[in-house]
């Protein structure tokens, strides 16, 4: 914004526009101007870089999600004797209906590889220590709400894949000591997947997910600007400095180009992926295998190994593993505490980093490749 | 344009009373804010503050309990114990094959209209070793919520019926030929493999397949009493 423009007053002769007039009396009451500078002129130390562009990424990831959840929700019915019909009307038969709802299913793939990359970004970057530790912790929520999401989402077709799904994914919760029954039947609504556990899911997914997830946000969003962007992990101070830029125009930029190239994979992927739904959903799965979906694949073939065999074997992998691992990554600013930010000096950060994506891609290789043996 | 001068502004941080700590007590760091008159006269500002707590705790706490058992009503239901008729035993061609029955189950929730689910079970002839290797001597007995035995499965009896739900995790298991292990039951899911009587070959499941009620009429008619066990645990937990 160019301070010359925001005060047209002071130019002679100038008679403002009709639009003029109006942002005028807008700013006067709500303080529009003010609130763009804070906005757009937000430092961005060290300057603009590629590798910040997933915050806003999934900003706006999620609200295509919302947008075209919403559009969704005009046929859906969540009920199991028309869950299925009312999808299967929107895919076949509504206009446009198999493209929202393939953009929405492929939107959630998509989150969830951001979110892995956000994260990753800000681990290899140092970016969550000393003073940005609560904002790793909302973060961590918020990667807790996106899972979330896919997994109450998966059900909502009511097919074979969803009601699978669903039954071995609320069974892993059945297996947290003292209180796993407890939770499991209550996300079900009763001992079986049903109604009861339609109807929870959809709440959980349309209505506390999406309240959960923008209030956390907006936290993140506020406590990001409180403790400012953490910047490049080399160089220094005075070469930070000199190379600092504001978000507006060459971060924002950055952003929109990563916006782009995210909108138009996700529509390629509905336009040539597009979303086959299965039988209805029922306890015979009859020649269905069951399987999650591809980004919970890798955890699925560990389920698998010998070592979390037998009650103790499963309350490791299904519990104690995803906890342990969880409580590091919550741990991890508070016993962290070497401010060196750079990734190549971190040896222990690097190399864990890079052993979780090895294992994850090796495993969900592995039960790609198992897939074949089974028929 | 007047010439601007750095010292005809300040912002919040600069405001400062040197000294001002050796008077009052200000603990560093506390944004101090001129008291309106109007707030001078207000004593207990501590105390107003607590109470307004104390009552947003006194609406919250009538509430949360209620919320609870409103979400809580369907979470558990009684058991049903009624026979249901699977299919015909002519359908088994062979001893120790797993052979699945697909039946139909009317299942009524709550308000919504009365539904059939696919369900099914797997029906095993059993030779006499096979049996012994299911019932290891013992006859079989199934109990509701209360404990009170409501049907027994006799040792002798060569039709074992298997619940189709894996003591893994749930899944649907199949009878499959395994390369080194020959017919088996092998759930696709997480791998479980198990013999015909039931027990555990490889993979990750906690204990054997769940034999369920069964009786089988002169005419050769198959009838169980539709159980689910918990999944993932060692001792069989009923839940259906």
């Amino acid at each position: 914004m160019d301070s010359k423009h925001s005060s047209p007053a002071t130019i002679p002769d100038h008679q403002p526009s009709a639009i003029e007039r109006l942002v005028a009396f807008l700013d006067e009451r709500v303080g529009l101007k003010e609130m763009q500078a804070k906005m757009l002129n937000e430092p961005i130390p060290g300057g603009s870089r590629w590798a910040y562009v997933f915050g806003s990424i999934l900003l706006f990831i999620f609200a295509m999600q919302a947008v075209t959840g919403t559009l969704l929700m005009f046929y859906y019915v969540p009920t199991t004797d028309h869950a299925y019909d009312s999808t299967q009307y929107i895919i076949h038969d509504v206009d446009y209906g198999w493209f929202l709802l393939g953009y929405h299913f492929w939107g959630s793939s998509a989150m969830v590889v951001c979110v892995v990359a956000h994260m990753s970004q800000v681990f290899l970057w140092g970016a969550y220590k000393k003073p940005r530790e609560l904002l790793w912790l909302v973060g961590l929520a918020l990667f807790g709400i996106v899972i979330t999401f896919g997994f109450t989402g998966y059900l909502l077709p009511w097919d074979q894949r969803a009601f699978w799904a669903t039954t071995v994914g609320v069974e892993i919760l059945d297996k947290t000591p003292v209180v796993g029954d407890f939770i499991a039947r209550f996300l079900k609504g009763g001992p079986t997947p049903g109604q009861m556990t339609l109807s929870r899911f959809f709440v959980l997914h349309v209505m506390i997910l999406p309240a959960a997830l923008m209030a956390l946000a907006g936290l993140h969003l506020f406590l990001f600007r409180v403790a400012a962007p953490a910047g490049p992990f080399s160089g220094t101070k005075e070469e930070i400095r000199a190379k600092t830029d504001y978000f507006f125009p060459r971060q924002i930029w950055k952003d929109m180009v990563g916006m782009a190239f995210v909108f138009v994979g996700i529509c390629a992927l509905a336009l040539w992926e597009p979303v086959v739904l299965l039988d209805q959903a029922a306890p015979d799965p009859g020649d269905y295998h069951p399987e999650p979906e591809w980004y919970f694949l890798f955890y699925f073939q560990l389920l698998r190994l010998k070592i979390f065999a037998g009650e103790f074997g499963q309350f490791l992998g299904a519990v104690a593993l995803p906890a342990v691992f969880m409580a590091l990554l919550v741990a991890l600013p508070f016993f962290d505490k070497d401010p060196e930010r750079n990734i190549f000096k971190r040896p222990i950060a690097l190399i864990s980093w890079i052993a979780i994506m090895v294992m994850i891609v090796l495993f969900t290789v592995a039960s790609v490749i198992n897939r074949e043996f089974l028929d | 344009m007047p010439p601007f001068k750095r010292e005809d502004y300040v912002t919040t941080h600069e405001v400062e009373i040197s000294h001002l700590e050796d008077h009052i007590h200000v603990t560093p760091g506390e944004v101090l804010v001129p008291l309106p008159d109007l707030e001078k006269n207000v004593k207990r500002r501590t105390f107003f503050m607590n109470f307004t707590h104390v009552i947003g705790f006194l609406i919250g706490l009538p509430i949360a309990y209620p919320i609870l058992r409103y979400l809580m009503k369907p979470m558990y239901a009684a058991f049903d114990n009624q026979w249901l008729n699977v299919g015909n035993v002519s359908q088994i061609k062979k001893e120790d094959v797993g052979v699945q029955f697909e039946y139909k189950k009317k299942v009524k929730e709550v308000y919504m209209p009365e539904y059939e689910v696919e369900k099914n079970v797997w029906v095993v002839r059993a030779t006499p070793e096979l049996l012994e290797k299911v019932y290891q001597g013992k006859d079989e007995e199934f109990r509701d919520s209360k404990g009170t035995v409501i049907w027994t499965n006799k040792k002798e009896i060569p039709y074992v019926a298997f619940s189709g739900k894996c003591p893994h995790l749930g899944c649907a298991y199949k009878w499959r030929n395994h390369k080194a292990l020959g017919p088996v039951f092998l759930c696709p899911c997480h791998l479980s493999i198990y013999d015909a009587a039931g027990n555990v070959l490889d993979g990750p499941a906690p204990r054997a397949l769940d034999a369920l009620p069964v009786r089988v009429s002169a005419g050769g008619e198959v009838e169980i009493i539709d159980m689910e066990f918990k999944a993932g645990t060692k001792a069989q937990v009923r839940i259906v």
